[in-house]
């Protein structure tokens, strides 16, 4: 059975419910598989989606449903999150980090530290196990952090701006790496991103959200073929998906669209 | 940066790269200097009586002590063991009560609303004032000493432990939850790692101040130990015999400090490699 991870009538509330919502009727429905990127002007709203749908916010209304149960507590092994910060705990080895996740769920040590290690290796890092985070680079050390979320085999890998620490070159190569690996295993990814280049690359379907409340303006599909190459960045079709994008997010397009 | 490689940048001079065992050998030499030149130049003032040797003793002098007192002189170990013991007691004390008291005040805002005040306070005030009141409750022998020093101690511990655990990011709890970690393994795998670091710096402090505390019992009120000893050989003018307690005191707590340090650095390894 392939899972689909459903949003519903969503709406979030920070503190007092007098205060306006950060958002409010969200319904998204994602696939097994599937490659979603979210993009929006900041504050509109995209971490506070994200952490709902990784069961970290109770919702004022509507709710998350992972294959047809509500989603109310963080539950790696459904959605995992990959941080744009990393969250390394800089006191334990790479190999450690990775299998936090294993040992939370009750994973016996040694098990969890295989896991870990070829979780490492798939992420090209198998030979820095032994290492600290602080002794990795901030691309290395972003890999880890997608290898912690994949040793737990989540149906949904949840990226909030992944891979915003990083320069422009790292983030290209970092990104059509892990789109290639994460794609030929089958994972579904929700990847919020501030970069259009990004939210395109990584799409099967692009999630446009407005601010004032948060809401979804647009969904716009990405019909490109995968592995998707760097070449594809320069091609027409890109330029043409950008501009759309580029003209979509402007603070003008998001009041006329009201 | 290499970490082997420390860059000093002098005056007009281009930028010297000095290899680090080298620096260190060079700041032992001259270390070693500083304090053998205040030896000597002692001995040389004390000999031409520009200071008083009476009062002031000399290093030959002290030397000639110190093979007096260790050799068939029962009553200089008995203090350096009743110390030891007064002192081990004392930190043993302290740990017990200042772990679990910064804990609570650190995890519990309750706790830490209704006490932390309470402890910064007692913290703040010269506690030497309150030495009577010890004699008081546990008399005049090892009671008082184990008492004071670790009444030092303890709250020196409590604070470090707080400000270890304020010291940690919130996002490393974030992602514990994220990760379906529950309250006790945010204990495990980051309250106690991460809060590692000042907890052992507070274990330090609190064993220099158990010690401080310890001495000034033992010279104020108590007529057992290091302490007691040190008033009086100053009081019968025997201030060589003084003399070599005190330096035997401070190389204990020079070499404890080092140790400490050693195993510091091994312990929490990972510090090292986190950049700012
Ligand atoms: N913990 C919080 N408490 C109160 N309000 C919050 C909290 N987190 C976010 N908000 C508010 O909710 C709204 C949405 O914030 P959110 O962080 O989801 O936006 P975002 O789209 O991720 O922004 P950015 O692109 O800058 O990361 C903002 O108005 C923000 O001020
Ligand atoms: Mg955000």
């Amino acid at each position: 059975m392939t899972s689909h991870l459903n949003v519903d009538n969503l709406e979030i509330r920070y503190g007092d419910t007098a205060v306006e919502p950060a958002i409010t009727g969200i319904n998204l429905e994602i696939m097994q598989g599937e490659f979603v990127t979210v993009i929006g002007p900041s504050g509109c709203g995209k971490s506070t989606l994200l952490h709902a749908m990784g069961g970290m916010l109770a919702p004022a209304s509507g709710g998350i449903y992972l294959d047809g149960t509500e989603l109310t507590r963080p539950d790696p092994r459904q959605a995992a999150f990959v941080f744009q910060d990393y969250s390394l705990f800089p006191w334990k080895k790479v190999v450690d980090n990775v299998a936090m996740g294993l040992r939370f769920a009750g994973e016996d040590k040694k098990t969890a530290l295989e896991k870990a290690a070829a979780e490492l290796a798939f992420v090209g890092l198998g030979d820095k196990a032994d290492k600290y985070p602080g002794e990795l680079s901030g691309g290395m050390q972003q890999r880890v952090a997608v290898a912690r979320a994949l040793a737990l085999k989540p149906k949904f890998l949840l990226m909030d701006e992944p891979f915003g620490a990083l320069d422009e070159q790292t983030r290209r190569s970092l990104g059509q790496e892990l789109t290639k690996i994460l794609h030929d295993a089958g994972q579904s990814v929700v990847l919020i991103t501030h970069s259009l280049e990004e939210a395109i690359f990584w799409a099967d379907r692009i999630i446009v959200m407005k601010a004032g409340p948060g809401e979804v303006s647009k969904e716009i599909i990405v019909d490109e073929p995968w592995p998707r190459s760097l070449e594809f960045m320069t091609s027409e079709r890109f330029e043409n998906l950008r501009a759309e994008l580029f003209h979509r997010i402007q603070p003008t397009t998001v009041s006329e669209a009201k | 940066m290499d970490t082997n490689t420390i860059v000093l940048a002098r005056g007009r001079r281009p930028a010297i790269a000095l290899n680090a065992s080298a620096l260190a050998r060079k700041a032992t030499l001259y270390r070693t200097a500083l304090v053998l030149g205040f030896f000597v130049l002692w001995e040389l003032l004390a000999n031409i009586g520009a200071i008083d040797e009476r009062s002031a003793s000399k290093p030959t002098a002290i030397l000639a002590a110190f093979g007096d007192m260790f050799a068939g002189n029962a009553e200089t170990y008995q203090a350096l063991s009743d110390t030891l013991y007064v002192l081990v007691m004392a930190f043993i004390i302290a740990v017990a009560i200042g772990m679990p008291l910064g804990l609570a005040l650190a995890l519990n805002a309750t706790v830490r609303a209704a006490y932390m005040s309470i402890v910064i306070y007692l913290l703040g005030i010269p506690k030497t004032i309150f030495l009577p009141l010890f004699v008081l409750f546990f008399g005049l022998g090892n009671g008082s000493a184990i008492a004071f020093g670790a009444v030092l101690g303890f709250l020196q511990i409590a604070v470090n432990v707080v400000a270890g655990v304020d010291s940690i990011e919130p996002r490393f709890f974030r992602v514990t939850s994220a990760f379906g970690g529950s309250r006790w393994h945010s204990f495990v795998h980051v309250i106690l790692p991460g809060a590692a670091p000042a907890i052992f710096a507070g274990l330090w402090h609190g064993v220099r101040n158990a010690f401080v505390g310890v001495l000034i019992a033992q010279m104020f009120v108590s007529n057992i130990g290091i302490g007691y000893l040190v008033k009086v050989y100053t009081n019968n003018f025997q201030i060589d015999n003084a003399m070599v307690l005190i330096i035997i005191s401070a190389v204990a707590v020079i070499l404890l400090g080092t140790l400490w340090e050693l195993s510091e650095a091994r312990l929490t390894k990972w510090k090292s490699t986190v950049r700012s």
